[in-house]
């Protein structure tokens, strides 16, 4: 059992950092649409601009849940 | 059949500025590609997805057995899926056909992957042909195809396409009589009523002398 806890919790550590990632793709990306926007003058629509505020939202709570996993892992870990 | 021009604009004209370069100019056509493209690609973004997920939650559950390691599968995979729509929907936004009385203009933009914007000055080409094409029944049901609009530039050896558009044929139609109308007042082989002046120069210098005259 704490050998795959050890395992559950270096594996939640690497989903931690893919996530962590993500968050900074999707703030990247957003930025990227809004510099491509101004530069063609192609207007977003409200929805769009939405979608891309909601990716940033959801990828940073979903990192804080996977940050939270890891808190509960570390805690079964034995020391 | 009857067209509008409302057919042929799906952009909106706040969007449709964009292309105008020239106080003069007009937008005739600007369309996006059909909405179900992006709607299909995000079914198999998200089919594809649901089969990943499944498989890999089972894998960490039969093998690991750690259900907060399930969690944090379930939501990184959430998060990627998220993306993935993103993408497909930003990609299909930023991509842009539209034709103006003085240009036609391709637009693609990936943010990250590139950018790809292709236009053509009506001035410098004769048009010679505007073809609709509806590949499938598929399409015929959607009432989605392509339009090529085709150029007799010798420099220019390629169809300018419009791919996977709504309402083909009325775009087609609409395209075909604007473009008519747009090179009538510049272009001589439109010019009529005027007696054939080349054959008869033919003819005058023929042997230095004129030929049945």
């Amino acid at each position: 059992m704490p050998n795959t806890n050890i395992l559950s919790f270096y594996i939640s550590l690497f989903f931690l950092v893919l996530s962590f990632m993500l968050v900074i793709y999707s703030t990247l990306y957003r930025k990227e649409t809004i510099e491509i926007r101004n530069q063609l003058g192609i207007a977003l629509s409200r929805e769009v601009e939405a979608l891309l505020t909601i990716n940033i939202f959801l990828a940073l709570l979903f990192t804080l849940i996977i940050a939270a996993v890891i808190i509960f892992l570390s805690s079964l870990v034995p020391r | 059949m009857e067209y509008q021009r409302s057919d042929c604009i799906d952009v909106t004209e706040e969007e449709t500025k964009t292309c105008i370069t020239l106080p003069e100019e007009k937008i005739l056509v600007c369309k996006r590609e059909h909405k179900l493209i992006p709607l299909i690609a995000c079914a198999i973004i998200l089919f594809m997805a649901s089969i990943f997920t499944v498989s890999g939650g089972l894998l960490i559950f039969l093998f690991l057995e750690s259900i907060p390691l399930l969690f944090s599968f379930l939501l990184l995979m959430g998060i990627l899926t998220l993306l993935a729509v993103t993408k497909i929907i930003i990609d299909w936004y930023f991509h842009i056909y539209a034709i103006t009385t003085r240009k036609i203009i391709e637009i693609r933009s990936v943010p990250f992957f590139g950018e790809y914007i292709d236009d053509l000055f009506l001035d410098q080409v004769r048009t010679t042909e505007v073809d609709a094409k509806i590949p499938s029944f598929f399409h015929e049901l959607l009432n989605m195809g392509n339009v090529t609009v085709g150029f007799d530039r010798p420099s220019h050896d390629k169809v300018f396409a419009l791919f996977n558009i709504s309402k083909p044929r009325q775009t087609a139609m609409y395209l075909s009589d604007a473009l008519e109308e747009l090179m009538k007042p510049s272009q001589v082989w439109f010019q009529e009523g005027k007696p054939n002046e080349h054959v008869r120069i033919s003819e005058d210098i023929f042997n230095g002398r004129v030929a049945n005259a």
